[in-house]
């Protein structure tokens, strides 16, 4: 049986003026998720994988095609229509893991229930059981500038399941982390895709795109994916 | 001088934002017209779809500042009144010269269609998609005259006012009225007032059904009876709650409500029956665009809360309109101001 499409990207293009010259970052992408599946986008520097994935999380506009996220067209709903989609169709968790520093690790990782006004007691409760399911619970109470690279990188993770989306996008996750902290990533990410969640990766990590768990790997190469 | 007076320069100000906004929201308006067969998704689509965005925020703010614009002129009548000799309220200063009441009405209409324009941005909001684009496209394109028009009667108005002339006021009419035969307006009054009253409670009972009930029919049903009940219910308050708040029964002024010694009721009452005609009629107006099936999906909740505050609307001018009658007829025991 077919599993349900997560996440589709059609005909998408990405160009940016920077002054004088137009780039084009993002060429006639065309790109398919299902629920459950786990697959790796592989590419040199430079060869577009943040700006796909900032496309296809709704964070960037394409400058041609269309993202379907949930079966809606989420580059061309309006900025507050995107922003609500993303918050409940998407998880993401950036390169540098964009945590707040000031604030604790438990208060990141409710961090997307704010807008939603859900940020309330089972939130906390959720949010806790992530934690001790990536194994950070003891440091809930912890201030993010605190944490080392792996423990960022799991407490992202975790922020980026508390809404449990049913796609997670990841930007070079494994670019902090150890080889054995590498393997417990992908472990935690496969059983994340076993639980139905389209999992989707850019990294030029060989860790990752090797890892025999991963259902497909794409390449992309001057903006243009094979 | 008069284009000095702080209320005429943001009575100006007002129409010139709007007019500025209008016009560019028509011109993209006009873009999207011409080019909206280009296939979807593509470049040139996506550019048009995101000016798009942007007209219509700055065609909402244009439609909100024009919509300000008869409060404005009210506002600019009122405190000239106080400069010219003779004006004993903003009659005085509409009253003087050709322009006045062109400019009163051109402003009451552009602000009236604003508003609707207002509610129809309002519901494309809610719509998960850009299903309303062509339709507010031509809609923009179509009133982007109005609040040029305005304008234009408004600075030919405010600018061609005489400070050193003596203005014939409402209250130089009153001796005439009497006159010329009081017993003239009773018919129109009583029917009016009657009139109005029945539109009232009906457009009030309607717009709590097609809150309960909002779908396309009942809004519908309750706009039509609004059409009704706004002139009605303005010539009612000029007709009846006037005189009753003067206790002279010939005091036909509607300018003179919004003066301190009425309590300024004329902002409150007059302001809830516009804005009462803006949520029916936009209201109303949105139901004819909700055939699409994303557009019908975002109208219930748009009809249900502007039904509710079309008939809170509606109530509050209904109570703000009977309380000087009341408070007479109690003073007076009973009497008729009309006996």
């Amino acid at each position: 049986m077919n599993k349900p499409t997560a996440l589709s990207a059609r005909q998408v293009g990405k160009r940016v003026n920077d002054g004088k010259t137009r780039r084009e970052i993002l060429r006639d992408v065309n790109l398919t998720l299902s629920a459950g599946e786990f697959v790796v986008v592989r590419g040199a520097s430079g060869s577009g994988k943040t700006t796909l994935l900032a496309v296809l999380a709704g964070l960037l506009l394409p400058t041609t095609g269309e993202v379907w996220l949930g079966g809606e067209p989420v580059s061309r709903l309006r900025d507050h229509q995107r922003a609500d989609v993303r918050r409940k169709s998407v998880g993401y968790v950036f390169q540098d893991f964009a945590l707040i520093e000031g604030m604790t690790v438990l208060e990141n990782v409710l961090l997307p229930l704010v807008p939603d006004g859900r940020a309330d007691a089972a939130a906390v409760s959720r949010g806790m059981s992530l934690l001790e399911r990536f194994g950070i619970a003891g440091l809930a109470r912890s201030r993010a500038e605190s944490l080392s690279g792996g423990e960022s990188q799991r407490v992202a993770l975790a922020r980026a399941r508390i809404t449990a989306p049913p796609v997670l996008l990841l930007d070079e996750p494994t670019a902090h982390l150890d080889a054995e902290r590498a393997h417990g990533l992908m472990d935690d990410l496969s059983v994340l895709c076993a639980e139905h969640t389209g999992v989707l990766v850019a990294s030029h990590d060989p860790r990752v795109y090797d890892d025999r768990r991963v259902t497909r790997v794409l390449t992309i190469a001057d903006g243009a994916v094979a | 001088m008069t284009l000095l007076e702080p209320w005429v320069l943001f009575r100006l100000a007002a129409g010139i934002l709007s007019m500025l906004l209008f016009a560019y929201g028509a011109w993209v308006g006009a873009r999207i017209l011409r080019y909206a067969h280009v296939e979807a998704a593509t470049e040139g689509r996506l550019v048009l779809e995101r000016q798009f965005e942007l007209a219509a925020t700055l065609v909402r703010v244009g439609a909100a500042a024009q919509l300000s614009c008869v409060l404005l002129s009210i506002l600019a009548a009122d405190r000239l009144s106080g400069v010219i000799r003779g004006a004993m309220c903003g009659y005085g200063v509409v009253q003087q010269n050709v322009w006045g009441w062109t400019s009163m009405s051109l402003s009451l209409a552009s602000s009236l269609a604003a508003g609707v324009l207002l509610q129809l941005f309002a519901l494309d909001r809610r719509v998960r998609g850009l299903d309303l684009m062509r339709p507010l496209a031509a809609l923009t394109v179509v009133m982007a005259g109005a609040p040029l028009l305005d304008l234009v009667a408004c600075v030919a108005w405010l600018g061609r006012l005489d400070l050193s002339a003596t203005a014939s006021c409402c209250s130089t009419t009153l001796d005439s009225a009497r006159r010329e035969g009081l017993a003239y307006w009773q018919g129109p009054r009583i029917a009016t007032t009657w009139g109005a009253l029945f539109c009232v409670t009906s457009a009030i009972g309607a717009a709590m059904s097609a809150h309960r009930q909002p779908r396309r029919a009942p809004v519908t049903i309750a706009g039509g009876i609004t059409l009704v009940a706004l002139p009605l219910s303005i010539a009612a308050v000029i007709l009846e709650v006037a005189p009753h708040i003067y206790e002279v029964p010939e005091h036909l002024c509607p300018f003179c409500l919004f003066k301190a010694d009425a309590y300024f009721i004329g902002y409150p009452l007059l302001g809830a029956v516009l804005l009462a005609g803006i949520w029916g009629l936009g209201s109303s107006a949105a139901a004819s665009l909700s055939s699409g099936p994303r557009v019908a999906e975002a109208f219930p909740d748009f009809a249900r809360s502007r039904m509710l505050r079309q008939a809170i609307a509606w109530a509050l001018a209904l109570v703000l309109g009977a309380a000087p009658v009341a408070v007479y007829t109690l003073g007076s025991r009973g009497a008729s101001l009309f006996r």
